[in-house]
């Protein structure tokens, strides 16, 4: 049984464990073998450029008469271990006639595409949710800064409130390929309700962007 | 203080704490208010498919603890709502599988097997009813088992595990989990080992933050809450929007069934139903009591268990009230008895058991582990009576299960009808204000996304989250811990070997490997 | 990064704008202030800058927003607090050695005392090492001897100046300690209380259980003996002369003008040196007592820590 996200968030249907979608057994194979090869090199390049260069400490390192363990020793471990499992994945991979530890889709270029498209729509909320409050003070406000204003309605909810909403309706746009009237309102709803469950009960509380400035 | 008065200074804590408010003079204690409303809004989150109870869990925590502070004060309270949560979410998973076929967690999959055939008998009410039944057994049971086994389980570890058998337990648990979690063990590994990584970026003892790049970005580290949040939830959310914009279709709302007007569920059928109970609490406690493994399985062995067993006239798959019970019983189960590693170890087995770790570490002044449960009596140790207070708070749950759950079970199945197209863009946009508010800069926000693409890859390549996420939380432990271990030993490099019990749960850890690898292939 | 550019330039455009309005009368906050705390949440210290981050929010209107940067020793937050505008709208609570020791010890640690706006002094730590009382050792000569004797002692320091401070001692006295680095202020005792250490230094929050006798400090690590144990003797007397003990603080980025410095350190040390606030009671009980040193006096005793931690660095690196 997978149990990977199982209490996470929102497990994808539970029962697509038991879907069989038709999918040749040869892509699950080798999906695992691209997927063990490409984390090899990751555990490897790890391993020889990062953990050196990046660390100040050693394996071990001796100071005030006493040996100490580095800070280098528990990054090497782990990164060794990702080398170590999946070269062995990549070799039971080739062992194996039939794998079937892969359930869903793996990923396309359909795939890949949809999640630059939600990718899009997540930088664009997050640019206006970050800007659109200080702009909006450079604009109206002459003798003041966002960081001054950024407890003062409406500036403080600015940049939420718009950018949460666009983040919103446009993922509810690209999921159902179209958007109702119905859908707008309720995600503006729901950015309204955030606001009012995190931001307006609490003093010390700060939506976003407001700690950042 | 006395080993009574430690537990009944815990109960008190919960029952006569601070007011909330007032009603015709009898005070309301803020813990059993918080504990009653955890427990409500879980049912109707449970009820929810697309949602959980950890989910709940998880955004709440910046919430609570804005109400409540960082002092000792705000744990109980804190608790108390998680533990409702954690309660009312695993009652409320079976309402829609049994009227609608569409279980809202993994857990309630086999509830619908059996659920949903009597809904359409007509016996809608008799399910809910045998789900009730069976799974406030399943939890009273469960709380029992775990009541008693922390105190003496911590009590044991205190006093025979030093750092090197600590370090040793870890691996040992890191392990488990790699082995059990998911389709393959090398999988599981490679996950806890990049959880591992992942924590070490930015931490460590010199004054250079480790794997930094030398950048601020990642000098302080990656925040614990945005790792979690991002591969647990975000990596979940992605994968739906995808399979959305792939089906892109409404789920027909399934045909209403006449009810039979009579669907009480009488003593003497109560009692038919004990046994299948009674097996599947017990295999559901024990499987809730091993990290790793959690309620998916719990239910799909306990179903399997009463089918075994089952000798009645409707087989079970047919709308047998046995085969609810059976399931419901053993995923019920599960949430008492994770707490078990976590209050005794420190050690958190499940996704739920996470997110009442990263509430104790965000409040402070409660680490779960051995030292909690040191009954000193000169001086009071204030971390004993909390976690008597939480065992109250489960307690007075498990209590409401009882007495209210049923009815509210009978109001949530309107929570099937939430739209999931705007539902999950919604728990991103909740996910992202959450994980801000808590950590106040966009870098958080960021590292979430990142963790969110990470968990978006390792579903579509069956790579398992949870022991990343398991990794990820003990790392620092461990890495303190082995390196207490080594300067202990004087710098001997065999340190781990040293001792009996560490050498023992190194072997263990092999061994898991080793069997479930095996296990698994020959499937 | 880029919206760190434009943001500094928004900020240093409206800075010049409100410093001129702002001159004529008393100084106070245009706008919400930030509170980095470098302590964990939910330890002595974050509960110290919670309680005064509430009261100064009582007294004198201000919006304060606490925020737990912990981590390196102090050096997470100090980078940080460094990195923001020194208008009085960012200030942070930290501890002496997080400033001096922390920023010398580094190879790169990129900030030094000079970076910031000295506030104030709230209070200081009580410094001891302590064993359990069952071990039989009264004061540190004992534990000498013990060592003397041939017993192997562990020791747990949360932090590298505390296990230098226990390097010296151990060189002055001949004896040898095998240190193991704990961590968090209650690391040192979990460890001493689950005999998985012999002895630990621990800041004040072991003196619950010397009070209750579990616990006996063996010697004190401040300039005067400490209130719980005022038999343990001090470690100058054994050849140690460096203070192990440090003041919680208040600080600011550097270049805080004048009149906003004065206003938010007077304000800080109003709420300390109260006995009704719950912050007083709260020093006094876990802390050594109200403790504040401000102005130009805490200007000169950073200068004076610093030169003290650069001596012990010196003289543990040998």
């Amino acid at each position: 049984m997978d149990k990977g996200g199982g209490g996470g968030a929102t497990s994808s249907p539970p029962y697509s464990i038991f879907l069989n979608r038709g999918i040749d057994m040869d892509i699950f194979r080798s999906t695992d073998q691209i997927t063990a090869l490409v984390l090899a090199i990751l555990g490897l390049m790890m391993l020889v450029f990062w953990i050196p260069n990046d660390i100040d400490t050693g394996l071990v390192e001796k100071f005030r008469r006493q040996i100490f363990i580095g800070d280098a020793l528990i990054p090497t471990i782990a990164a060794s271990a990702i080398l170590l499992c999946s070269c062995l994945l990549f070799i039971s991979g080739l062992r194996n006639k039939t794998n079937k530890s892969l359930q869903v889709n793996p990923l396309d270029r359909e795939g890949l595409g949809f999640l630059l498209v939600v990718a899009a729509i997540i930088t664009f909320s997050i640019v206006v949710m970050f800007f659109l409050g200080p702009l909006a003070v450079a604009v109206f406000e002459d003798e003041s800064s966002y960081r001054i204003m950024r407890d003062t309605v409406p500036y403080k909810y600015l940049g939420f409130l718009v950018g949460g909403s666009s983040l919103m309706i446009g993922l509810i746009r690209l999921i159902e390929g179209s958007i109702r009237p119905q859908r707008v309102a309720l995600a503006v709803a729901t950015v309204v309700l955030l606001i009012v469950v995190f931001d307006v009960p609490f003093d010390t509380l700060l939506l976003p962007p407001n700690g950042d400035w | 203080m006395s080993v009574f008065e430690y537990v009944w200074a815990g109960v008190l804590a919960v029952f006569l704490g601070p007011e909330a408010f007032n009603i015709f003079g009898f005070g309301i204690p803020i813990t059993v208010l918080m504990i009653i409303s955890g427990f409500l809004i879980g049912i109707f989150v449970g009820a929810t498919p697309g949602l959980s109870g950890p989910f709940l869990m998880a955004v709440s925590l910046p919430i609570l603890i804005s109400v409540f502070g960082f002092t000792p004060d705000a744990l109980l309270p804190v608790f108390g709502f998680l533990v409702g949560v954690m309660k009312g979410s695993t009652v409320g998973g079976a309402v829609p599988a049994i009227l609608f076929n569409t279980p809202g967690t993994p857990d309630a999959l086999m509830t619908t097997l059996d659920g949903y055939p009597m809904t359409k008998s007509g016996q809608a009410g008799k399910a809910l009813r045998v789900a009730h039944f069976a799974s406030a057994s399943g939890d009273t049971f469960s709380d029992i088992v775990l009541f008693t086994c922390a105190p003496f389980l911590a009590i044991a570890v205190e006093s025979y595990l030093g750092f090197t058998e600590k370090a040793a337990l870890i691996i040992l648990s890191l392990s488990f989990v790699a082995a059990v979690v998911g389709a393959s063990p090398l999988k599981g590994l490679i996950s806890g080992a990049f959880g591992i990584f992942f924590a070490s970026i930015g931490t460590g003892e010199d004054n250079y933050s480790r794997l930094s790049f030398g950048t601020d970005f990642l000098a302080n580290g990656i925040p614990l809450i945005s790792a979690v949040l991002g591969v647990l939830i975000l990596g979940e959310v992605f994968v739906s929007f995808e399979e959305m914009w792939h089906e892109r279709r409404d789920a027909n709302a399934p045909p209403e069934v006449p009810q039979s007007t009579d669907n009480s569920l009488s003593f003497a059928e109560r009692r038919k139903l004990l046994p299948y109970i009674g097996v599947s609490a017990f295999l559901g406690t024990c499987i809730g009591a091993l990290p790793g493994i959690g309620s998916t399985l719990a239910a799909t062995l306990g179903y399997a268990t009463g089918q075994k067993m089952h000798k009645g006239k409707i087989p079970f798959g047919k709308g047998a009230p046995e085969g609810v019970a059976a399931t419901e019983a053993a995923n019920s189960s599960v949430s008492g008895a994770n707490l078990i590693p976590v209050l005794s170890l420190g050690i958190p087995g499940n996704v739920g058991a996470v997110f009442l770790i990263l509430a104790a570490d965000s409040i402070g002044g409660f680490n779960p582990g051995p030292s909690v449960f040191r009954f000193t009596t000169e001086e009071v140790n204030p971390e004993l009576i909390i976690a008597f207070g939480l065992f109250a708070s489960m307690a007075f749950a498990n209590l409401l299960n009882w007495t209210i759950g049923a009815h509210f079970m009978r109001m949530v199945g309107i929570m099937t009808k939430v739209p999931k197209p705007v539902l999950m863009p919604f728990v991103l946009l909740l996910t992202l204000t959450a994980i801000y508010v808590q950590e106040t800069t966009f870098d958080a926000v960021y590292f979430m996304l990142f963790f969110g693409v990470i968990g978006y890859l390792m579903r579509k390549l069956a790579i398992p989250a949870l022991p990343f996420v398991i990794a990820f939380i003990l790392a620092k432990t461990l890495e303190t811990t082995i390196r207490q271990a080594f300067a202990v030993s004087d710098a001997d490099p065999f340190f781990l070997f040293k001792s009996p019990l560490s050498v023992v749960f190194l072997a263990l850890s092999i061994f898991v490997i080793v069997f479930f690898s095996r296990g698994k292939n020959n499937d | 990064m880029f919206y760190r550019f434009i943001k500094t330039g928004i900020v240093i455009a409206t800075l010049a704008a409100s410093i001129t309005v702002t001159n004529a009368t008393e100084w106070s906050p245009s706008g919400p202030i930030k509170l980095m705390i470098a302590f964990r949440a939910g330890g002595g210290v974050d509960t110290q800058a919670r309680l005064i981050a509430g009261d100064l929010q009582e007294r004198h209107g201000w919006k304060i927003i606490p925020e737990n940067l912990a981590g390196k020793g102090g050096a997470i937050m100090a980078r940080t607090l460094k990195a923001e505008p020194a208008d009085g709208l960012t200030i942070g609570m930290t501890v002496t050695e997080a400033i001096t020791y922390s920023s010398i010890a580094s190879r790169n640690a990129g900030y030094s005392v000079d970076d910031f706006t000295m506030l104030t002094t709230t209070t200081g730590s009580q410094m001891g090492l302590f064993a359990k009382t069952s071990r039989g050792w009264k004061t540190l000569p004992d534990l000498i001897a013990a060592i003397k004797g041939g017993q192997k002692i562990t020791l747990g320091a949360m932090s590298p100046r505390l296990a230098d401070g226990a390097y010296i001692l151990a060189r002055e006295n001949g004896i040898d300690f095998t240190t193991v680095m704990v961590k968090g202020g209650k690391g040192a005792l979990n460890g001493v209380l689950a005999d998985d250490l012999d002895v630990g230094w621990g800041a004040g929050p072991q003196n619950k259980s010397v009070l209750a006798g579990d616990l006996v400090n063996l010697v004190s690590g401040e300039s005067k003996p400490l209130k719980v144990s005022p038999d343990a003797p001090l470690l100058a007397d054994f050849g140690v002369p460096y203070i192990m003990g440090a003041k919680f603080m208040f600080v600011a980025p550097a270049g805080l003008p004048e009149d906003a410095r004065k206003v938010l350190t007077d304000a800080i040390i109003e709420v300390v040196s109260d006995p009704n606030t719950k912050v007083n009671a709260m020093i006094n009980k876990a802390f050594s007592g109200v403790e504040t040193i401000s102005g130009s006096d805490l200007d000169k005793f950073m200068a004076t820590l610093s030169a003290q931690d650069q001596a012990l660095l010196d003289a543990s690196s040998e």
